[in-house]
């Protein structure tokens, strides 16, 4: 017993990192977006509180920039507006826009919590399940994609931003059909990856890349970026395009999430086929 | 002893808040993340106790942990850091020692030896956090990088900052 206590004093320095290093990585690995949503998410934790101070102060030195945006969105709808008006007096297919309409439902939110320089970075909004966000939803601005809905809770959402390498969106040339799988490799905020895309497919600098149909996560033809450069991969026989963000990623501030509306007629009709199966 | 907790916690507080209301707000490169806070660990003076410091290591990495939801990886980074933080100061021992002041000052070193002292700090608490934070060896290369890049941008800052702090603090004495 006497060693055992020599013991514990000489090494009670070693015996002490190692246990607050022990504590570390438990909560390194417990470490999930469901804590991010509580952290960042809960207004009545002193972190979550200063965070959305902080934001508020910041937005007053954006809002010229934010007005600006805004101004042009509307300016765009507006022409849209007129367009549609148009059709529907000349008699062509009046019916086409508003099942589009009903098809897809935008929830205006605003980022409270953003990063760009870690290896894997998250986008905070100040929207949730009380506004109908759910898991798996699209986030863009009026410029383009930017993430998805990764974790909710009542007020807010935590989504992955483009720049995180497990996100994996399909994505398409403008006007093309050969559609690639976009993900992040680069340190930079500013460069995203194209893969797969056909070596036959006629591509230039300055292209614009566009969301695809075959997922519900966004609807077709969201802008994402343009390309700022591209090289065969001559082993694989694919085109592998550098992609700028429309959006820059490091001045978000407010963002819609995208919400299906038949996603939940579909999922539980796909439901219900799989009943089937079990039995 | 009392005022000196006082003055202890202010200084807590001014480094926590330059590293998560300022420089995480930046967002400046992946390459270029400075971690300011560690300021606070390298100014505690030398006979802080042994053990208090590794848990003032520990407390500090996770209030920063606790704003960026990064679970311990900061913490860990501190404990690591603050560990190695007595050879090294022993390493660049001034001749006449390092006495009982509140804070260690540029001036007790020489300004090349608070440069290597606080140059393996910053080393060590970076590689740490950086490596822990991908928690793969598979970029090394890259996360070296990060490390050098990141370090060199943390320690001209530190660097700056005291010898601000420290030429106000006794033009005021």
């Amino acid at each position: 017993m006497q060693n055992f206590g020599d013991f514990l004093r000489k090494y009670s320095r070693i015996i002490l990192l190692l246990i607050l290093l022990g504590i570390s990585f438990v909560l390194i690995y417990f470490n999930n977006n469901y804590q991010r949503v509580v952290l960042f998410g809960a207004a009545n934790t002193v972190a979550g509180s200063v965070n959305e101070k902080i934001t508020e102060t910041e937005d007053y030195l954006h809002l010229r920039e934010q007005n600006q945006l805004l101004a042009e969105e509307n300016a765009r709808l507006r022409a849209r507006l007129l367009a549609d008006q148009q059709k529907v007096f000349s008699g062509t297919r009046p019916a086409v826009d508003t099942i589009y309409k009903q098809t897809y439902r935008y929830i205006p939110g605003k980022v409270i919590n953003n990063s760009v320089d870690k290896a894997n970075n998250y986008i905070t909004i100040n929207i949730g399940t009380k506004h109908g966000v759910r898991k798996d939803m699209g986030i863009i601005t009026p410029l383009g994609a930017v993430g998805v809905v990764k974790t909710v809770s009542e007020n807010f959402a935590v989504c992955l931003s483009l720049l995180h390498r497990k996100m994996n969106l399909n994505a398409r040339l403008k006007g093309k059909k050969e559609f690639g799988s976009l993900t992040w490799k680069s340190t930079r905020p500013d460069k995203l990856t194209l893969d797969f895309i056909p070596t036959y497919t006629e591509v230039k600098v300055g292209d614009t890349v566009e969301t695809t149909s075959y997922s519900s996560i966004f609807p077709e033809g969201i802008p994402i970026g343009t390309v700022s450069g591209f090289k065969v991969d001559s082993d694989e026989g694919y085109l592998t395009l550098d992609i700028k963000p429309m959006q820059s990623l490091t001045t978000i501030s407010y963002v819609y999430a995208v919400d299906y509306i038949p996603k939940k007629e579909q999922e539980a009709l796909e439901a219900e086929a799989r009943k089937g199966d079990v039995e | 002893m009392g005022s000196s907790v006082i003055k202890y916690a202010i200084w807590w507080i001014i480094c926590l808040a330059v590293q998560l209301f300022f420089l995480n707000k930046l967002n400046i490169d992946y390459f270029i993340n400075p971690q300011f806070y560690i300021f606070f660990l390298l100014l505690l003076p030398v006979f802080t106790e042994r053990h208090v410091i590794l848990l003032l290591a520990f407390a500090t990495g996770l209030a920063i942990d606790m704003f960026e939801a990064s679970g311990g990886i900061h913490a860990a980074a501190c404990v690591i850091a603050t560990f190695f933080r007595g050879p090294i100061l022993r390493a660049f021992a001034p001749r006449e020692g390092y006495g009982k002041d509140d804070f260690l000052t540029i001036e007790k070193f020489g300004l090349g030896n608070f440069i290597l002292y606080a140059g393996f700090f910053i080393l060590i608490h970076h590689w740490a956090l950086f490596f822990i934070e991908v928690f793969s060896f598979k970029n090394f290369f890259f996360t070296l990088l990060r490390t050098i890049s990141s370090g060199f941008v943390t320690l001209l800052l530190i660097t700056i900052a005291a010898m601000g702090f420290f030429a106000k603090s006794s033009g005021s004495k």
